[in-house]
């Protein structure tokens, strides 16, 4: 299929048009120019990681767990990332924090995130992708779990929807970097880094590696963004942890990958 | 001078206000068709946005990841104006699992008997001999179930 034609047609509009999304001023936006690097990321229509709703499904929605807010990335924080890089990467933190909330029917507290996720993509000039019924159906309807994760799954694709229109792949692939890895610190931490803990929650931690293989093929064209880079080394180090615990599954192994993902969880809300 | 400007304008208003009008016209079709075909009253639909314009002799290939014990259906739409499309999902061997050649639907259901990445290949058949090929969306829409 004529898939070079797709990126050219992509990037005449993206580079035609590259002023017009508000929220980018040059000053804070290391994100410009993101649309002449569209080479760097292989397109991701192609490769399609799991968002971060899908993640936090996948991997913690366990009866036996349990809603703690005290892990998740506060609220306050969201004034703190002054760069559309850090922006993009904790939309996706976010995300994955009110997907968790949600799978426990915290709505208010989701609630509370969405309305943050909803000013941070309005700051990267995404607008209308979380629409204010949607923050009034998880309010006034005290919808359950499913229906919870229908409106945060519509908002997300919204979302996407509107970087793929834009050819705005990198931002897309930071959020879901981000949520990747937000999800992954939730379910090791209450895990308590211990793989006996919860058996469900350990198979769900050690199945998310194919998701990870995905993300590592959408990257390995990145050779010269320093931010890719460095999102790209830290997908490469969770690897070779999934590659050590196949390679012997044990209580100190699966600690090492538990501290991994803090580690890195770490390096990006601050 | 000023012509040529104008000129340049002019098509960049046009190549920017088609292409996101066909990518308008795309999450259209994934809210609309392809959440019909994927009956969004027994399945979730995944929050990812796989869609994308196409031409008649396109075809696309989307990596996917599927997870043990799961319930999916995997949907392929095309827009109105596009033949009826073709869609197979192989492992990375290429063995295939599903081919919609053979069932003629526009649907699979599935349970993921292992954790495994899987391919979508949709291919859309060929124009006919000495027509203009046509263009649309394809919109490929998963969904799962509790």
């Amino acid at each position: 299929m004529n898939k070079t034609l797709i990126l050219i047609i992509s990037g005449i509009f993206s580079l035609t048009l590259p002023n017009c999304k508000s929220g980018e001023d040059s000053e804070k936006d290391d994100l410009a120019g993101e649309t002449l690097e569209i080479t760097d990321i292989r397109e991701e229509i192609l490769i399609s990681m799991l968002a971060p709703s899908d993640m936090a499904v996948m991997l913690i929605d366990n009866p036996d767990l349990y809603f703690n807010k005290d892990i998740i990335n506060p609220t306050n924080n969201a004034v703190k990332y002054n760069t559309n890089s850090k922006i993009a990467l904790n939309i996706g933190i976010y995300t994955a924090d009110l997907s968790y909330a949600s799978l426990f029917e915290q709505e208010q507290v989701t609630y509370d995130y969405l309305d943050i996720v909803k000013g941070m993509t309005e700051e990267l000039g995404i607008t209308n992708s979380i629409e204010k019924r949607h923050l009034d159906m998880i309010k006034n309807t005290k919808p359950d779990k499913e229906e919870m994760i229908r409106i945060i799954n519509e908002s997300f694709m919204n979302t996407d929807a509107y970087l793929r229109e834009n050819n705005r792949q990198k931002v897309i692939t930071m959020i879901l970097i981000g949520g990747w890895v937000e999800a992954q610190y939730i379910a090791v931490t209450l895990s308590e880094g211990s793989m006996k803990k919860n058996a469900q929650l350990t198979e769900s931690i050690l199945a998310q590696k194919i998701s990870l293989e995905l993300m590592s093929k959408a990257l390995e064209n990145v050779t010269n963004d320093d931010v890719l880079l460095s999102l790209k080394n830290d997908i490469d180090r969770i690897y070779k942890a999934y590659l050590l615990m196949d390679t012997q599954l044990t209580d100190a192994n699966f600690k090492s990958f538990c501290d991994l993902i803090n580690e890195v969880r770490a390096n990006y809300i601050v | 001078m000023n012509r040529n400007i104008f000129k340049y304008i002019l098509i960049t208003f046009l190549v920017g206000t088609s292409f996101s009008y066909s990518q308008a016209q795309c999450i259209d079709l994934v809210k609309h068709k392809g959440f019909t075909y994927l009956d969004t009253s027994k399945y979730i639909p995944e929050a990812r946005f796989n869609a994308l314009p196409l031409r008649e002799g396109d075809d696309v290939d989307i990596y996917k990841s599927f997870f043990k014990d799961r319930n999916y259906r995997i949907v392929v739409v095309g827009a109105e104006n596009m033949p009826k499309l073709n869609f197979k999902v192989t492992n990375f061997q290429r063995q295939t699992l599903y081919d919609s050649n053979v069932t003629k639907m526009e649907s699979w259901d599935f349970i993921s008997d292992k954790n495994q990445n899987l391919i979508i290949s949709v291919q859309v058949p060929k124009a006919e001999k000495d027509t203009k090929p046509k263009s649309g969306c394809v919109a490929v829409v998963v969904g799962f179930t509790y």
